[in-house]
């Protein structure tokens, strides 16, 4: 287990090392200059030199990535371009958005996900599932940006119960918070609750089927019983697949959401910096976004060997 | 397999959707009441009415015009994505398989770092880097996606290049691109088929998205994602001009989804019901 965890690691550390060279790479290759971008229409020229010297943006490419990755290695991401702020203290701020928008759609997610699932299933043909698998790809079908505009007509516009757009850290109001968080949660959820239901219908129907399913019920257990101790137990399996393959869908949603909601995420500082054309708060995010894609699916991968002792991983 | 795929009520359901969706898009000019992009301000956030049966937006354009040009970009966006994945994702796929050890290993590895980023974020990345165009948004999505249709194809091929039939091609003396093209390669595409019917949906919704954060295809051409972002402000006070660019995604996500699914079925009967 041990021995697994640690070329799980050093996978993930090499794969980052290699999305940090791609990065690294394209960004700079980017179209536009963004000293222009600093500096406004006609800089002197002299200034230009100046800061390409200043920023090092003189250098070969390999120096760059250097200087870059050592700057990085100690915590630096360097200075934006536009707002002059050190970029650690940016993805700082835009990390506590991103997470609470990521853990509350898959909380949302995978109990809605779950339930449904085991319904339709254990109504496997009858109405319950054709209602549920019928919901199931609705949901995977309507892109989250368009539910999030329903979501804000109906919730926010014509009942005015919460708010469209807009983001409060826990620490300044817990229900503002909460009331913010509502319905982006419930955007990007859905889209994950819709998947997750259809794994776990497969998931419990196959150990339906299974013989030890067929002696519980021999022995007189309830219907309850044995769905509640030998069915789902083994279908949760599926549903940890499922979270870890929807986990790069919740991140690319992620970005599209925070746009749509305002939320100062990372997937908003994403997109900001694509449009400022600032290339190290883009490096940055792009970087922090994949870093947290990994080290989640190394967390899938290490609940899977947890919840089911059949996988060893030796 | 068509006979399959007809049986299954979603099939029938996703296949004629699908094929209104293609129709439509291909004869959008001829069936459009007006020219989408011409604006007529005399005539702003009309409802749905005899001379414009979607109604009108901010900017007086007729809606239902601009939904059905809008489906040309999405048609030509994903037809052109899958293309690319296809056409890199197979072949990829079965040298990786067939070949197995380094040419695997490499292609592989390569592939590993392609899934290392949330996809949407690397179609986002890509056309931040080469500027948002109708032509970059296309080969970012399939770029993307050649990684997804190699890896199934491998795993395809690994289990079809042990087959007697391979063995009995190679014992007759034919040559590795022989026996791939003839024998191979016809008996593991059908899960490539199977995702790349899939991948026409994912396609269509990375492209609206992307054109919905403004990374899409750039003004004028109207195109599905961009509609609904000019118009999510106003859904409120004229619901058609956002709800019919979102409802049209929907759907054509949906038809295709059906449509991947009836032929998964349709091609591997032991998966029937179970997904």
């Amino acid at each position: 287990m041990t021995r697994f965890i640690g070329a799980r690691l050093l996978q993930s550390a090499l794969i980052l090392v290699a999305v940090s060279v791609v990065v690294f790479g394209f960004l700079r290759l980017l179209p536009g200059d963004p000293i222009a971008m600093m500096l406004g229409e006609r800089p002197h020229p002299q200034v230009v030199a100046e800061i390409r010297k200043l920023y090092r943006l003189d250098e070969p490419f390999h120096v760059q990535y250097a200087l870059w990755l050592g700057q990085v290695a100690r915590g630096r991401f360097g200075i934006s371009y536009i707002t002059r702020r050190p970029v650690i203290e940016l993805i700082g701020a835009a990390l506590g958005p991103t997470l609470a928008l990521a853990v509350a759609s898959l909380a949302i997610g995978v109990t809605v996900g779950l339930v449904t699932g085991v319904i339709a299933a254990v109504y496997r043909g009858r109405r319950q599932d054709v209602v549920a698998s019928v919901l199931a790809f609705v949901g995977i079908s309507v892109p989250g940006f368009f539910s999030a505009v329903l979501l804000i007509w109906l919730f926010s516009l014509a009942l005015g119960w919460l708010p469209p757009t807009g983001y409060v850290s826990p620490t300044t109001s817990l229900a503002g918070f909460g009331r913010h968080l509502a319905l982006p949660a419930l955007a990007l959820g859905l889209i994950l609750a819709a998947s997750t239901m259809r794994m776990i219908r497969s998931g419990v129907l196959e150990v339906l089927g299974r013989e030890y399913v067929r002696t519980a019920r021999a022995k007189g257990l309830g219907e309850g019983e044995v769905v509640g101790r030998h069915v789902l137990r083994n279908a949760l399996i599926p549903a940890v697949t499922a979270v870890g393959l929807q986990l790069a869908d919740l991140l690319g949603g992620a970005v599209i959401i925070e746009s749509v909601f305002a939320i100062p995420g990372l997937g908003r500082l994403t997109l900001d910096s694509i449009f400022a054309r600032d290339y190290p708060v883009l490096q940055a995010s792009i970087l922090m976004l994949t870093g947290i894609f990994l080290l989640a699916n190394l967390a899938a991968d290490l609940v899977y060997a947890l919840i089911d002792p059949r996988i060893r991983f030796d | 397999m068509t006979d399959a795929v007809l049986r299954s009520p979603l099939g029938r359901f996703g296949l004629g959707v699908a094929a209104l969706f293609l129709a439509t898009a291909a004869f959008a000019p001829w069936l459009s009441p007006y020219d989408p992009t011409v604006q007529r301000l005399g005539e702003i956030l009309q409802g749905p009415s005899r001379s414009h049966p979607l109604g009108t937006d901010q900017y007086g354009r007729d809606v239902l015009s601009q939904v059905l040009h809008g489906g040309r970009v999405s048609l030509q966006v994903a037809l052109t994505a899958v293309a690319v994945a296809g056409l890199a994702g197979v072949p990829l796929g079965v040298l990786a398989g067939f070949y197995g050890r380094g040419v695997d290993a490499v292609l592989m590895r390569l592939m590993d770092v392609v899934f290392a980023f949330p996809s949407l974020l690397l179609a986002i990345a890509l056309v931040a880097f080469a500027g948002p165009s109708t032509m970059t948004v296309m080969v970012a999505i399939g770029a993307v996606y050649v990684a997804t249709i190699a890896r199934i194809t491998r795993a395809a091929v690994l289990t079809v290049r042990s087959e007697p039939y391979v063995e009995a091609a190679r014992s007759l003396g034919r040559g590795d691109p022989g026996i791939m093209g003839r024998h191979v390669l016809p008996n593991a595409l059908a899960p490539a088929l199977v995702q790349l019917t899939l991948g026409m949906a994912r396609a269509i919704l990375y492209e609206a998205s992307l054109s919905f954060i403004g990374l899409g295809t750039p003004p004028p051409t109207p195109s599905w994602g961009r509609m609904l972002a000019e118009s999510k402000s106003l859904v409120q006070l004229a619901p058609w001009t956002s709800v019919t660019p979102g409802a049209a995604i929907a759907l054509v996500i949906l038809a295709f989804n059906f449509l991947g699914d009836a032929l998964r079925d349709a091609l591997d009967p032991r998966l029937r019901g179970l997904q």
